[in-house]
């Protein structure tokens, strides 16, 4: 059984084995630096003396200096808290969307694979239709959907996040099929465990069956896919930012901080350079966490190697 | 085992009623009838062992008394008579109240038969949780008390732990404990010792005995070992290709077995101080249930067989001192 691996002992024996990923090790110490400056950025602001959100038009492009150590934008930001406001942003999104996806994906991979059958034929085929759709025109025609005409209160569609709330939900509802799949083949397998026959002959019932007995032991897969997925929404983001059906400005993203740049390429392109670094650091190091962790947790997979 | 031969032969204090159970798996070669009119009453306190060879249909009529044969099987006739209800015929809710807690089972694997993410505790607990909506506090005192009556060391610290940090015999008395917690009226044992050497074979059956004796519990033993069954059960069934063959008191089936099936079963028995050479074994193997030989379906094994045998399959039918058998040649 490809599941028997975990339990207290054995979490213990998975983190020593992250902690032998080098790579892992120091993308998780990367990110986790990121995100605390990202959160902290206000104080960052209040540090450097200066605020993001003022124009300052005689004090653009400015050189790095003390207080606006990246120097600033077209606008006379100071572009380092600029940046760091556009990771709180992406960060978010990148999480909340790969969470979202997730449940999403655990709920109708459970269903699918615990009932099997017409339920699991259903599912699946629709699942499949999902994958099939093509990802940017759809999420082309999503972001460009009159939210108050699809009876959306006018008060949360005028609110400043809304761009916000819409990307999470356009990307997770088309992100969720990784999870899905792989929930559904694990439980497909599980269903046919000894211990669900167990369970079954305690008594317990369907529900009791899949949150109790089968979903704890696909907690480490679906960890691993989540990781590796919010590198794909954090560039999937700022794709559509970049396109312009993301986040909106003024809220400022790693991926419209790069649109705004691109005008700018040749007068500053330094503006464009820091937003991209950051997206491909990041990306690369969920990539680099998830591949971590899936060896922890699952060290068969490493013996192929 | 302390045998209890009073109440052997009284038909009225059945607690469970197996009329003519049918199991039918739907495979590629059309329908095959993995258990096919099976018989048997279980009383309270005494123990029915099934035995007969892998394939026979033994682990199916088992899981079909709980109603969970696994598909492509289907229960397709008989009845299941408990406290008044045929348990074929009640709703898919009402038979979850009956698992676990009137009825359990105890699996051969206990390595697999244990949620490897779960503690034991936990999963002790679970059918009190389920049945008797037991609090966390409440669950996890009886897991514990549980787990010292059948015999494991440490109950408050094992219940903590997970199976595989115990061992095969720690697992299997683990699963006893958590097959009796709401002290069902019947257990269902399949192959509960196969797993296990023998020395803690041993043991875990001389536990079982120990909690029948305490809980009443009527219990149907499960396994192809002659040997075992004759240490546990106070009668006996033998089943071949689906069949019951042959039903006796256990000490009259060993000492005189009347069907040449449940012969060739003795004598292949190893036995102390007798010979050296090749153990006998029944001639042929078990034959594929969906290409049964015409009339009886062991004919084509069987020592006696003659035409009258392969024409009509023999039905169970009684013979002297409380038993049945289904065999034209059966010796009187």
């Amino acid at each position: 059984m490809s599941t028997a691996t975990h339990s207290q002992g054995m979490f213990g024996l998975a983190l020593r084995r992250f902690r032998r990923h080098r790579l892992a090790l120091g993308s998780a110490a990367a990110l986790v630096a990121l995100a605390v400056l990202a959160v902290a950025a206000p104080l960052v602001e209040a540090a450097l003396g200066v605020d993001s959100s003022v124009v300052d038009l005689f004090n653009r492009f400015a050189p790095a200096t003390a207080a606006h150590p990246l120097g600033t934008d077209e606008l006379g930001r100071d572009v380092l808290v600029r940046l760091l406001y556009g990771g709180r942003v992406s960060l978010l999104v990148g999480l909340v969307t790969a969470l979202v996806a997730a449940v999403i994906g655990t709920i109708v991979g459970l269903i699918a694979g615990f009932y099997g059958g017409r339920v699991d034929g259903l599912l699946m085929r629709f699942t499949d239709g999902v994958i099939a759709l093509p990802l940017l025109p759809l999420l082309i025609v999503l972001a460009a959907l009159d939210l108050e005409k699809v009876g959306l209160p006018a008060a949360f569609v005028q609110s400043e996040n809304v761009s916000l709330y819409r990307i999470i939900a356009i990307v997770a509802l088309v992100g969720w099929t990784t999870v899905a799949r792989l929930v559904r083949g694990a439980a497909l397998t599980l269903r046919e465990a000894d211990f669900v026959l167990a369970a079954h002959a305690q008594g317990a019932g369907a529900l009791r069956i899949m949150a109790v007995h089968i979903l704890p032991n696909l907690v480490s897969p679906i960890i691993v896919a989540t990781t590796l997925s919010v590198g794909s929404v954090i560039l999937l983001e700022s794709v559509l930012s970049f396109l312009g059906l993301g986040i909106q400005p003024p809220i400022p993203s790693w991926g419209n901080l790069l649109t705004n740049a691109q005008e700018l390429i040749w007068t500053a392109p330094a503006l464009a350079f820091y937003p991209g670094i950051l997206i491909f650091v990041t990306v690369i190091a969920f990539n680099f966490l998830g591949d971590g962790l899936q060896d922890a947790l699952d060290p068969k997979a490493m013996e192929g190697r | 085992m302390e045998p209890a031969p009073e109440s052997r032969e009284a038909p009225s204090d059945a607690i469970l009623e197996v009329r003519g159970l049918e199991v039918t798996f739907a495979t590629d070669r059309g329908a095959v009838k993995a258990a096919d009119g099976v018989s048997f009453d279980l009383k309270p306190g005494l123990t029915l062992g099934l035995v007969g060879e892998s394939g026979c249909g033994k682990t199916v009529t088992a899981l079909a008394l709980l109603r969970l044969v696994p598909p492509p099987g289907r229960i397709t006739g008989g009845r299941v008579l408990f406290g008044g209800d045929d348990l074929l015929a009640l709703s898919e809710r009402a038979m979850e109240d009956i698992r676990g807690k009137r009825i359990s089972m105890v699996f051969q694997e206990p390595t697999t038969a244990f949620n490897p993410v779960l503690t034991i505790g936990d999963q002790i607990a679970e059918a009190l949780v389920i049945h008797d909506g037991a609090g966390r506090a409440e669950a996890h005192a009886a897991a514990v008390g549980m787990l010292e009556k059948v015999g494991i060391p440490d109950p408050a610290e094992r219940a903590g732990t997970y199976p595989h940090q115990m061992s095969g015999g720690m697992r299997q008395r683990a699963m006893i404990a958590m097959a009796l917690i709401c002290r069902p009226d019947i257990l269902i044992a399949d192959e509960p010792t196969t797993a296990l050497d023998v020395t803690i074979q041993a043991q875990i059956l001389d536990l079982m005995g120990e909690m029948q004796r305490e809980f009443g519990v009527a219990i149907l033993f499960i396994s192809h070992d002659l040997a075992v069954i004759s240490e546990m059960a106070d009668e006996v069934m033998v089943m071949y290709a689906g069949r019951v063959v042959e039903r006796a008191p256990a000490d009259a089936l060993l000492a005189h077995p009347l069907h040449p099936y449940t012969q060739g079963l003795i004598e292949t028995l190893p036995r102390h101080g007798v010979g050296r050479g090749r153990l006998p074994a029944i001639p042929g193997t078990v034959p594929d249930l969906g290409a049964l030989p015409d009339g009886c379906r062991f004919s084509d094994r069987c020592p006696l067989a003659d035409d009258g045998c392969r024409a009509a399959e023999p039905p169970l039918t009684q013979a002297p001192g409380g038993r049945w058998v289904a065999c034209y040649k059966a010796a009187p």
